[in-house]
């Protein structure tokens, strides 16, 4: 009886919640609203603090920058209207646009971009923008529709500094020291979307009606995460959400059936690799023989990729080599010579030559003091694709001598570990952008303690990247970024797995106007690009 | 009678009572059968979570070469399934192990000593027995890290405490009787007395209590793989029901994936609940009828 009562209570809540989660499917009358689907949920509203993609999507489309990208990724006005730069690439000169007004109906002033840059830079906050904003060193204001930008080097990245700008008669009432953990409830930006609310995962923007460009044609704009990409992938396919991305590989081919569905999958720049603590300071609590890159080369040999992104990635996702991305101006192709394919005897004769051998006959390798090739590998236990590439990589391993132990935690737990160096290996990845700089900065030494997870230092590597910040000469600045990429190539420090694609979707039985971003080999979302936010338009029956 | 002549007729009846307990008899023949699974079947069938396919291997549904089909690594369920025997078995089986012991010393004791020592270790058990069990599980799966041996102590420490309040107030009754007495005038020591006199007199109880607690640390390792918290290289049922869902295999209609873990799980919590139920009765003859 007791048990009886109990299951009808659980049907009522069942009943209760299904009910609500109708009503909140419905549109209201003569209102479009474009809901996606996201697979995180926004971290803070604080520009200054976030470090999520989501976050990062969001604050595209409420404030804007001095310059954005197009559809080819060329750097167009946003806030600025026109700019010039001095002869000897040392002073640059924006001018605003006119008329441009805060969310909050406030001028927008020079006063505004100059109050931004310099929060940012000195107070370190900005985590997601901080690599644009390196070099600066003075910004002027003559009046208030004019910004001077001064840097002690030519700045190569001036015209990809997409960083939002705040409004100052805001956050200029916050003290430095809650800066970081400020909530911005409610955020007020000059951008095509205004904050309307934001609760339980879900975050809604409205149209900005005042907006200086074109006016988005959707009216509202709703952000919903959902912890399984399963769950998010039906919430698709039964039209409680319009658009989504993160797409699960498990889902690819349930959507691909589904003729609602429109279904791309595109590379996103970043990559996902194996982490190797190389740290050379007695601190180091990794296992030293990982120092040899004789032993991190015939890993990234042994490593059977492309059938690890076949079987784990659905498919999607490319063979990785270099730390930028294959479709990238700035991306070096290793020579043949150079080129690490997978080569299980190649890998073997590597070791062999090492001196590393396997004297007691257990299938694992010694060094000549007797210390076994065993290593550990961390992964993070939610993420279930890197598990299984982690099981894919034991048993590849496996071929050549050397032992891999999986061992799995949760991602806080695994940052401190990369921070303290003890470690030996780890699976996670990074997003990248158009700019090599912010991808290239990881290995630099005075990332190490920070980003720099191997706490890979090699000091031809670091004076490379601070030139190549300086050049202006795109060619000039591939062929540094390029050597950049062959040392790290070389050394190995990231053994880099794949390049990820991302699956994203649209209903395109209720939408149109989207485009991938660049042609055909982009994305939908998640591009620095707003396009599709602005241009997809309802299909009125 | 002799002491020993008494136990051998008491452990007698005690199976005869089994035999003809319905409950009783189909959950140690369930369970019997699972651990000769345990045992022998990855002999016959070796199985690794290294066994991967190709891609064309992947979630094939079940046929002649694969009976139960294959899972999103092209590995064979079948195999998984009975290699997961051993490792959900094991983890049950220790982790209840470890719980009874603790369950066991501080009952015993509390109960034996009374006064300042039973106040203190019964707070202590309150505290254990309030606290919600899953979130303790997952913050100390989460800090000590995800192997199958860490697993069995996070069970086996947190579900103790139940054990020792009826440890506790069975001791309480067994130590007034007289023979307790007796001994405690022939100069016995109360460590003698606790492990002579008073755990063989509780241990029934114990016993019965103990299969009840294996199911739940069994059900507690699926929660906690399931959730992600398991140990990767160890492929248990709870592991597979945490790969089948990641996987999204309920949507993808791969019921070959994740509904024989599943039924495993309920089979074998489902043997030793109605063991569980069962022994309590034979043990305790004042709840026949009940």
């Amino acid at each position: 009886m007791k048990k009886n009562k109990l299951l009808a209570w659980i049907l009522a809540l069942l009943v209760c919640i299904s009910l609500a989660g109708c009503g909140g499917a419905q549109t209201t009358e003569g209102v479009n609203t474009f809901r996606i689907g996201t697979t995180t949920s926004i971290d803070t509203l604080n520009p200054l603090s976030s470090y999520m993609q989501v976050g990062f999507e969001v604050f595209l489309l409420i404030y804007d920058p001095l310059v954005r990208y197009d559809e080819n990724f060329e750097s167009v006005g946003s806030l600025a209207e026109s700019w010039t730069s001095s002869e000897d690439g040392l002073t640059w000169t924006f001018n605003l646009r006119e008329g441009v007004i805060w969310h909050d109906g406030e001028p927008l002033t020079s006063d505004d971009v100059k109050f931004t840059y310099d929060l940012m830079m000195e107070n370190g906050l900005g985590y997601m923008y901080s690599s644009y904003l390196t070099g600066i060193s003075a910004i002027e204001c003559p009046d208030e529709k004019t910004v001077v930008i001064k840097t002690e080097e030519p700045k190569a990245n001036m015209l990809m500094n997409t960083t939002p700008i705040l409004p100052q008669h805001i956050w200029s009432e916050i003290d430095t020291e809650e800066l970081e953990l400020y909530t911005n409830a409610s955020p007020v930006g000059t951008g095509p979307f205004k904050f309307d609310s934001s609760s339980e995962g879900v975050i809604k923007l409205v149209k900005n009606d005042a907006y200086f460009g074109t006016v988005p044609a959707m009216d509202e704009c709703v952000f919903v995460s959902y912890s399984n990409t399963d769950t998010m992938a039906q919430a698709l396919s039964l039209g409680e959400i319009d658009g989504a991305f993160n797409i699960g590989y498990a889902q690819k081919k349930q959507l691909d059936a589904d003729e609602n569905v429109t279904l791309i999958s595109g590379e996103i720049p970043g990559f996902t690799q194996i982490g190797v603590n190389v740290w050379t300071d007695p601190a180091s609590k990794g296992n030293p023989l990982l120092k040899d890159k004789a032993i991190r080369q015939a890993i990234d040999c042994a490593i059977d990729k492309q059938k690890m992104i076949d079987m784990v990635y659905g498919g999607e996702g490319s063979v990785g080599t270099t730390l930028l991305n294959p479709g990238q101006f700035y991306h070096y192709e290793p020579t043949a010579e150079e080129l690490r394919s997978y080569n299980i005897e190649k890998a073997n004769a590597r070791l062999d030559q090492a001196g590393y051998m396997d004297t007691d006959g257990d299938g694992i390798r010694e060094a000549s003091n007797g210390s076994k090739l065993e290593f550990s590998l961390i992964t993070i236990a939610d993420n279930s694709d890197e598990i299984k590439a982690g099981q894919l990589i034991v048993s590849d391993c496996e071929k050549i001598g050397i032992g891999i132990k999986n061992e799995t935690m949760d991602d806080g737990a695994l940052y401190d570990k990369i921070i303290s160096g003890d470690f030996d290996l780890f699976i996670w990845g990074w997003g990248g952008d158009i700019d090599p700089s912010v991808i290239l900065e990881l290995l630099t030494t005075g990332q190490i303690g920070a980003n720099n997870e191997p706490h890979f230092s090699n000091a031809e590597y670091d004076a490379l990247f601070l030139e190549q910040a300086t050049m202006m000469d795109e060619k000039e600045r591939q062929a540094a970024v390029f050597e950049m990429q062959r040392i790290a190539y070389d050394e190995a420090p990231y053994i880099i797995l794949l390049y990820d694609n991302n699956l994203q979707a649209i209903r395109s039985d209720r939408w149109t106007g989207f485009k991938q971003i660049p042609a055909e080999t982009g994305l939908f979302f998640l591009n620095i690009n707003f396009d599709n936010y602005i241009n997809i338009k309802p299909i009125v029956e | 009678m002799h002491y020993k002549e008494f136990r051998y007729r008491k452990l007698k009846e005690f199976f005869r009572a089994v035999k003809n307990n319905k409950m009783a008899l189909f959950g140690s023949v369930t369970l019997m059968f699972f651990l000769l699974v345990a045992v022998f079947g990855p002999i016959l069938m070796p199985f690794s979570t290294l066994d991967f396919g190709n891609v064309e291997d992947i979630l094939l549904p079940p046929s002649g070469d694969h009976l139960l089909g294959t899972d999103d690594m092209g590995r064979d369920i079948l195999a998984n399934l009975i290699s997961g025997s051993r490792i959900s078995l094991l983890i049950g089986i220790m982790a209840t192990l470890i719980s009874m012991i603790i369950g066991c010393v501080i009952g015993i004791v509390s109960g034996y000593f009374g006064k300042r020592i039973d106040q203190l270790l019964m707070r202590f058990t309150d505290f254990f027995l309030v606290i919600p069990w899953l979130p303790l599980m997952m913050v100390l799966a989460a800090v000590l890290g995800t192997n199958i041996w860490n697993i069995i102590f996070v069970i086996g420490i947190t579900s103790w405490a139940g054990t020792a309040r009826i440890v506790r107030a069975q001791t309480l009754s067994v130590k007034e009787r007289q023979f307790v007495e007796r001994t405690i005038s022939l100069g016995a020591g109360s460590k003698h007395i606790m492990l002579h006199h008073i755990l063989p007199n509780v241990f029934p109880l114990v016993f019965a209590n103990t299969v009840l607690v294996a199911s739940i640390a069994i059900v507690s390792e699926t929660t906690l793989s399931f959730l992600g918290l398991g140990d990767p290289s160890q492929a248990s049922w709870g592991m597979m029901l945490h790969y089948a869902f990641e996987s999204g295999a309920a949507s993808a209609g791969a019921y070959w994936y994740y509904l024989p873990p599943g039924f495993c799980v309920v089979a074998v919590v489902l043997s030793f609940t109605l063991m569980g139920y069962a022994f309590d009765e034979i043990l305790n003859p004042k709840l026949k009828g009940r």
